[in-house]
């Protein structure tokens, strides 16, 4: 990994708190992970463990309550929390692009789809009318929208799902970014268009030579696309590792448990193997490991001692305190 | 032969859209456009599609939520499509429906008790200190205690609440329940409880299923028979092992390769286009225009469900 320059680096424990009336929700509690040039890393966890605060934080897009407490995000060496509004807005949309959820919510529904292209087009580039227009439209055609020229006319809600999300993707990548963010990209779209979907982000990402940051609650999505991955459990990573090492052998019992619970087509099981109870409150989480209390290993130092995430095998970390690393 | 549970048989349900401002031209969504289908005693089957192919229409249309344009559903031999009022009611005794969203398909400003009781009182089933004990008891069996019956719907979290739209569904000994996506809105690890009491609840209580879902993985661990829609019409018909294993449908064929699940690696089919609109579906086979093997003739003659192996039909000319 050290060969290989790294993109973006978070570290010093990244903290984004929300200071809420009812007290104090860590949703990113101490995060630290790295992004090689060319890498698709994905950060996967179930609904609440942070993966999206993550994301806006990188982006400097936590709103209030919400405020990033410590922690440093290196991007190409720079530390994206000390720069100024002006040099951010620089970074956003332009070195990194950011593809979200919900298409039909990101995009603004009373501007026609060329004029939100050429939006980001003109800020970024500084480019006149006419060359954002075609620049907008080449655009469109590189994500295999048909009829290109047409649709720079049309209003969002008159594209389907897919189309939009195809649009989202053209104003992420429109100055191809060095760091594309994509946050659940295809949660919202069918299993075939999703399969398109993820099938053209990867080739723009392969010919802009950008990497990725993929946010998923789907493992099986990780396993077909990303090169690495980081599990999130309530605000903390608790296991980072190759793609191909996650399945064969995880290390920590709630990525066990979470690969455990996916039905399989190939496996006949009458029962699911489940994990016991629910994700915790992230305003008084548990002491100690946050997962102790619904982990099938925990011994009484678990519920003392709040492990830290260490490097068991290269590249691969893993934060229990049964890794043997404590 | 035992006579099925539910039968379904050219079912149809067309919604008008008024385009034209003249009056009598009136266009339709043909959302479920001749169905057929049987579910037997005690079996599960799962209904795959992507969305706007009408699955959830024909699980509505079954119950009777939406009137059928057309076609026959009898449940028991009994023809559920002419009952009216207090027969139509009795009737729903025996058909659940569990719904996709736990979220909105409990009333916010009631009680679970209050939710739990509608049923109850509507068909005037028990009242009292019998309801009580009901209550409690239904409340065990999902898995929750009594005093979560004081508790509101956002008390809950996700699983929870689908739980207790589970436990109203059941709080009539229902014969057959119709589970229109009943995890999707769930996390992977609440979706395997959930999963797992959906299973339970079939082996006491001897239930039927049908189990409406566009996850073919989920599809694949509850079901015993397995029917694909696209475009309002059943493509493929087929006991679940087969249909994994020998998928008959080239759009069977493209939905199942496009899985993903990290313990199967297939070729990737990836189907050109969009699903079409039902308000006007394309001529002879509707999935013609994305498919892979399409012929001359496919856009012109419409196929019908063939048996290309033991309870297998598929709907193609290949």
């Amino acid at each position: 990994m050290n060969e290989r320059r790294v993109i973006l680096k978070i570290q010093g424990d990244l903290k984004t708190y929300f200071f809420t009336f009812d007290g104090v929700a860590k949703a990113v509690d101490g995060v630290n992970f790295e992004i090689a040039e060319g890498e698709t890393f994905g950060l996967v966890g179930e609904t609440g463990c942070g993966k999206s605060v993550t994301a806006l934080s990188v982006l400097r897009l936590v709103d209030p309550p919400g405020r990033i407490v410590s922690g440093e995000i290196l991007f190409e060496g720079k530390d994206l929390l000390r720069m100024k509004e002006r040099e951010m807005q620089k970074v956003r949309g332009d070195k990194i692009g950011m593809i979200f959820q919900d298409p039909m919510s990101s995009l603004n529904p009373v501007m026609t789809v060329g004029f939100q292209l050429k939006e980001s087009i003109r800020l970024h580039k500084g480019l006149r009318e006419k060359k954002a227009e075609r620049l907008a439209i080449e655009m469109l055609e590189q994500v295999r929208i048909p009829d290109p020229s047409k649709v720079m006319k049309r209003f969002p809600h008159e594209l389907s799902g897919g189309m939009q999300q195809r649009v989202m993707i053209g104003i992420a990548l429109c100055c191809h970014p060095k760091l594309i963010i994509a946050d659940e990209p295809t949660t919202a779209l069918d299993v075939t268009i999703q399969a398109q979907i993820l099938r053209l982000i990867r080739d723009l990402k392969h010919d802009f030579g950008s990497s990725m940051l993929m946010i998923t609650h789907n493992l099986g999505l990780v396993s077909k696309y990303c090169d690495r991955v980081g599990v999130m459990y309530a605000g903390s990573l608790v296991e980072v590792c190759d793609v191909s090492e996650v399945f064969s052998e995880p290390s920590h019992p709630y990525t066990k448990g979470l690969i455990e619970a996916i039905p399989r087509v190939n496996a006949e099981r009458e029962t699911l193997p489940v994990i016991a109870g629910r994700i915790p409150d992230i305003i008084n989480p548990p002491p100690g490991c946050k997962f102790h209390p619904r982990c099938k290993e925990a011994g009484p130092r678990c519920s003392e001692e709040k492990p830290r995430l260490l490097e068991a095998k290269p590249g691969h970390w893993v934060a229990c305190v049964h890794a043997g690393l404590h | 032969m035992i006579e099925p549970l539910l039968s379904v048989e050219g079912l149809k349900k067309y919604f008008p859209i008024r385009r034209h401002f003249l009056p009598g031209r009136v266009e339709f969504v043909k959302a479920v456009d001749g169905v057929t289908f049987q579910i037997e005693q005690g079996e599960t089957l799962g209904l795959v599609g992507e969305s706007g192919c009408g699955k959830t229409t024909v699980g509505k249309t079954i119950l009777r939520f939406e009137e059928p344009t057309a076609g026959k559903v009898a449940f028991e031999g009994m023809d559920l499509l002419s009952l009216k009022g207090k027969e139509l009611r009795r009737a729903r005794w025996n058909l659940q429906m569990v719904f996709q969203d736990p979220f909105s398909s409990l009333d916010p400003r009631w009680t679970v008790r209050a939710i739990l009781r509608e049923p109850f009182l509507i068909h005037r089933r028990a009242k009292g200190n019998d309801l009580e004990k009901r209550l409690v008891d239904l409340m065990e069996i999902v898995g929750l205690t009594r005093r979560h019956l004081d508790w509101y719907p956002h008390e809950f979290s996700g699983g929870q609440r689908q739980r207790i739209a589970i436990c109203r569904a059941l709080a009539l000994n229902p014969k057959l329940m119709i589970l229109d996506e009943p995890t999707s809105a769930l996390d992977v690890s609440v979706q395997a409880q959930i999963l797992n009491l959906l299973k339970e609840l079939q082996r006491e209580f001897n239930l039927t299923y049908l189990f409406i879902s566009h996850d073919l993985s989920v599809i694949k661990h509850m079901c015993v028979r397995v029917a694909v829609m696209y475009l309002g019409e059943i493509v493929e018909l087929s006991p679940c092992r087969e249909l994994f294993s020998e998928p008959g449908h080239p759009y069977t064929q493209a939905l199942l390769s496009s899985i993903l699940d990290p313990s199967v690696q297939r070729d990737e089919i990836l189907l050109e286009g969009e699903i079409p609109s039902a308000s006007a579906p394309p001529p002879g086979c509707r999935f013609h225009p994305r498919c892979r093997y399409r012929k001359e003739s496919c856009d012109k003659d419409k196929p019908s469900l063939m048996e290309v192996g033991k309870n297998h039909f598929v709907s193609c000319f290949l």
